[in-house]
């Protein structure tokens, strides 16, 4: 048997148009895409209309509230590969020495007036509130903590 | 080899099969000798040699194989050196589209098709991972699991949320219960029993609300089968039957999970629908055997429901059937892209034991189910 491991360095661009999008997270700000043709918003958003296929042109900032859409918590590991990845996507979810043991929960959030539904973690201190439709809102790290990435947003959590 | 321009195109029908016993570990086999055995068991059971099989199509994948060009390492045991050759890295029932088009094309008459995948070599979760867009989804820690514990629960999502509320827990229960037990009696799987649903429910939560006995357990296997045109079965004198595939429908659906609703499964019901307007069946109710791709307990009702077959029954009296995954399905033996072909040659199995009969099988690609196939086809011998 023969143990080795690949890893390899990507340096993926965003594109043009998400990238506006991540320099809305590092502001605090949710921007979704307005379709010119069919008017479909969609958050996270999309340059390409995915009903109409229209080219959406713009991003224009949502409310910081939706309501919940589905919503998951992982509980076990069936092996020792996947707790450790689990325990390091949940390092992720809570953010530097809070909550790894845990593990991640998941949600899907369609924030008001969007058409599409955004997935993020789920603040799993606050799974039991959890049901279809809940209303929520999205956590931002702290401004210094930001990196123009999907992470900027820390989880969402019930809207208090 | 001349470029044949074929009016109509030849009927093309599964010759035979074969495929290993699965297990959660392949223990002293390398991916080609693992798919050594069935490719030889395909060719002593139908007396044929490399040098009948005009064209080869092999599936596997890179990420899981942890090497590109993954078709390169079991060249020695497919017979593929020097011939028309090539690859699909996707579930295995789509690796047949590209051999049945061959066929049709009239510029092949036979295509050996393998499928191998040894989930034990590499690290599923992250594997898995790879597969989602890295912007939005990865470095948020989804799995096939996380992404399919989302949809469960949108199933079960009152009215008027994301789900349509039309199954419930135990419907998930009752659909790992029963691939369990078919599983059981499944020679060729490594997983199965029989349980309760309460049994199923009280085996320990993986990801709310999957149980352990829900998901489908990583294996490694490996299959293959022998597609050939009606020409060559008559210019062969072939006695057995086989079967004739008549109906192919596939699909894909939006791959952010916040893009759809997780609670219906658009792209299935279009493959399904596809395939029976091919194949001329009126009523899923048709069909004989069904042998589909569920990695998880809970797609089993929602993937019966797109393929039309609860129109007229409920999901608990559909299973009572009989004509549900008598092989047991993935909660058998799931070998990563073999899975699917694995199910097209169970399928062709089943009817090559009951002439006059009609098969489905299905294989999915993309978590929680965003690419499906759909073969239909039907057993008879020559005239």
């Amino acid at each position: 048997m023969l143990d080795a491991r690949i890893a390899i360095p990507y340096h993926w661009q965003a594109g043009d148009f998400m990238a506006g999008f991540f320099a809305g997270l590092r502001e605090g700000r949710l921007l979704a895409s307005v379709c010119s043709k069919c008017g479909c918003k969609s958050l996270p958003p999309r340059k390409h209309c995915l009903p109409c296929f229209t080219g959406t042109g713009t991003l224009v900032e949502v409310p910081n509230a939706g309501k919940l859409l589905s919503f998951t918590r992982w509980t076990g590991g069936r092996s020792a590969d996947e707790t450790a990845f689990y325990a390091k996507a949940s390092g992720q979810a809570a953010g530097q020495g809070k909550g790894p043991a845990l593990g991640p929960a998941w949600g899907i959030v369609q924030f008001d007036g969007c058409d599409t539904g955004m997935l993020h973690f789920i603040n799993r201190e606050a799974f039991e509130k959890l049901s279809p439709g809940v209303r929520m809102k999205a956590v931002f790290r702290s401004a210094s903590e930001r990196t123009d990435a999907i992470t900027d947003i820390l989880y969402f959590d019930v809207a208090s | 080899m001349s470029v044949q321009t074929a009016m109509t195109s030849p009927r093309v029908a599964i010759v035979h099969g074969a495929q290993t016993q699965h297990k959660p570990r392949k223990e002293t086999l390398n991916v080609a000798e693992m798919l050594d055995g069935p490719v030889r068991r395909l060719l002593k059971e139908t007396q044929l040699t490399h040098k009948d099989i005009e064209t080869v199509i092999t599936c596997s994948s890179d990420f899981l194989d942890g090497r590109t060009i993954s078709d390169m390492a079991v060249q020695e045991v497919t017979g593929s050196i020097g011939k028309s050759a090539s690859k699909v890295s996707n579930d295995g029932a789509f690796a047949l589209i590209y051999a049945w088009m061959r066929l049709l094309s009239g510029e092949f008459k036979t295509s050996l098709v393998t499928a191998h995948s040894k989930c034990s070599e590499g690290n599923q979760a992250l594997i898995e991972n790879a597969a989602f867009d890295p912007l939005l989804m990865r470095k948020l820690g989804l799995t096939n699991l996380a992404a399919s514990a989302l949809q469960a629960r949108a199933m079960l999502g009152a009215a008027g949320a994301s789900g349509r509320g039309k199954f419930n827990e135990r419907d998930f229960a009752l659909a790992a219960c029963h691939n369990l037990a078919a599983a059981a009696k499944n020679a060729n799987a490594h997983n199965g029993g029989t349980y309760t649903p309460e049994q199923i429910k009280a085996s320990p939560l993986l990801c709310e609300p999957i149980h352990a006995l829900q998901a489908a357990p990583y294996s490694d296997g490996a299959g293959c089968l022998l597609l050939a045109t009606e020409d060559w079965l008559r210019e062969h004198h072939w006695k057995k039957p086989v079967a004739w595939l008549t109906g192919l429908g596939y699909a894909t659906e939006e791959h952010y999970l916040g893009d759809k609703n997780l609670a219906e499964n658009r792209a299935l019901r279009k493959a399904a629908q596809e395939a029976y307007r091919r194949a001329n069946i009126k009523d899923a109710q048709e069909i004989n055997c069904l042998e589909i791709s569920a990695p998880f307990s809970h797609q089993i009702p929602l993937w019966l429901e797109e393929l039309g077959c609860l129109k007229n029954t409920s999901f608990e009296k559909h299973l009572q059937t009989g004509r549900l995954n008598r092989s047991g399905g993935l909660m058998g033996a799931m070998p990563g892209f073999a899975s699917g072909l694995i199910r097209v040659i169970e399928a062709a199995r089943q009817l090559q034991e009951a002439p006059g009969s009609v098969g489905l099988a299905h294989g999915v690609n993309g978590f929680p189910g965003q690419s499906h196939c759909v073969w239909v086809m039907k057993s008879e011998a020559l005239a």
